[in-house]
């Protein structure tokens, strides 16, 4: 990777999964990964009882997703979908169907301007979805 | 700058003016996932302020009674201070029958108000749908919106029977039975992927309710409603030929495939059965079984369906 082009280094997507296409605000205390602002996420919000935690939390650290996830010790169930948590969220579950599931991923990257996001951009009627569950 | 953000509270929902009743009893409607969330969020709060409002109101109409019914005590004594007091607490003592139906026919209608508005379920629909469109937020067309159609009422009524016949059974005592069928379309809608696919899905519920009329030990008659339910979730996919590539081998036992002039065509089919998945939970006399999935369980199992639609094919180099 050219280290000129400077965008945030997350991701996003389950089933094509693109590079998030954000400038970078921040860097994330623990991997030095450079994120934007809806990728990175505040330390002392971890819910956890990890020891090894405190650090981040005494320095007010800022965290990318995935090393916030990582420490975030709450269930699911526990977290409120209306809010920005709801990125973490479905971090949490899209790892869970990595593990449990035979996983279908198409890496956008992979497959040059196939899913150009600019290109992709298709303002479709979506009104014709009458006849699909006669059967 | 709160970086993890305001959620919503009961506070911001008392009174604010967004789609009112209509909504618990169904609705059908195009928003960003983001604001189906909202919404969904929106009409939980909303039903527990109702419910509250509802429980204070039942209790002020049992407590104004209660004193009703006390005057009666307190008249005998207020005799020996004033005959008039005690005469006009003795009065609104009497009063004390007619309220216990005033007070009943009162409970009834506010109970009856409530249930017209607010309808028993929506939490599970709203906890099952906001975590499946949380699921598929980034892999929408930017700003792209989700088109959902649902219908939240009970599923054992008139109008979703779809077969009524005689039942019989070998079990000691039994003398008649009924055995209803009915099936309720509890929501459909159809989004687009960034990729340019169309996805459709549907949700039902299927009841079987049993009568059966009985002999007891005791030789006493009862009548049993038993209940079985199950919830077919399909879902639909077209996917682009201009970017996909049909995979040799499909396995159309449980995949159905079809194609057209743009698109291949999936439909795939998974059936939610508390009976067989998860059969410590199965309640014979209820009449509904969903909310005993869990959320997580039930979103992967859909995001799944996805999930074996994209396996029947591969991006186009
Ligand atoms: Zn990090
Ligand atoms: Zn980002």
């Amino acid at each position: 990777m050219e280290e000129n082009k400077i965008r945030c280094e997350e991701f996003t997507g389950l089933f094509v999964v693109r590079n998030c296409e954000n400038k970078p605000t921040i860097v994330c205390y623990k991997c030095k990964k450079n994120v934007c602002n809806i990728h990175a996420f505040k330390a002392n919000k971890i819910v956890s009882q990890n020891s090894g935690l405190q650090v981040y939390k005494k320095k007010n650290a800022i965290l990318c997703i995935s090393c916030f996830v990582e420490f975030d010790a709450r269930l699911t169930n526990d977290i409120e979908l209306y809010s920005k948590d709801r990125s973490v969220w479905r971090r949490k579950m899209i790892n869970r169907f990595h593990e449990e599931y035979p996983y279908m991923v198409f890496m956008a990257d992979d497959y040059g301007s196939l899913f150009d996001s600019s290109s992709t951009v298709f303002l479709h009627d979506d009104s014709d979805d009458g006849s699909y569950f006669d059967s | 700058m709160d970086r993890q953000g305001n959620v919503l509270n009961k506070e911001q929902y008392i009174g604010a003016p967004i789609e009112r009743a209509h909504l618990h009893r169904g609705f059908s409607s195009k928003k960003t996932p983001i604001k189906w969330i909202r919404f969904f969020r929106a009409c939980v709060l909303q039903r527990e302020i109702a419910q509250e409002q509802k429980s204070k109101r039942i209790k002020k109409i049992w407590f104004i009674l209660l004193g009703v019914f006390l005057c009666n005590f307190l008249s005998i004594p207020l005799n020996f201070i004033s005959e008039t007091i005690g005469a006009f607490f003795g009065v609104i003592g009497m009063l004390t029958c007619p309220g216990l139906i005033v007070a009943g026919i009162m409970t009834y209608l506010t109970n009856k108000k409530f249930k017209k508005n607010f309808t028993d379920g929506f939490d599970f629909f709203a906890d099952y749908f906001s975590a499946l469109f949380t699921l598929i937020e980034e892999d929408l067309q930017l700003d792209s919106r989700i088109a959902l159609e649902a219908n939240v009422k009970d599923t054992v009524t008139e109008e979703n029977l779809i077969k009524n016949e005689s039942y019989t059974s070998e079990s000691r005592g039994f003398i008649s039975g009924v055995e209803k069928n009915y099936e309720r379309v509890i929501s459909k809608g159809s989004c687009f992927f960034n990729d340019e696919s169309l996805i459709f899905f549907q949700f039902s519920e299927r009841t079987r309710e049993r009568i059966i009329k009985k002999r007891g030990s005791s030789g006493k008659r009862k009548t049993k409603h038993k209940y079985r339910a199950a919830y077919p979730f399909t879902i639909k996919m077209k996917i682009p030929k201009h970017k996909y590539q049909l995979n040799p081998s499909i396995d159309t036992t449980q995949i159905s495939f079809a194609e057209d002039d743009e698109y291949y065509v999936f439909k795939v089919y998974r059936k939610f059965d508390v009976k067989k998945e998860n059969p410590a939970q199965y309640n014979p006399y209820e009449e509904s079984s969903i909310s005993s999935f869990a959320v997580d369980y039930f979103s992967l199992e859909v995001i799944n369906l996805i999930n074996t639609c994209y396996s029947c094919v591969t991006p186009s180099a």
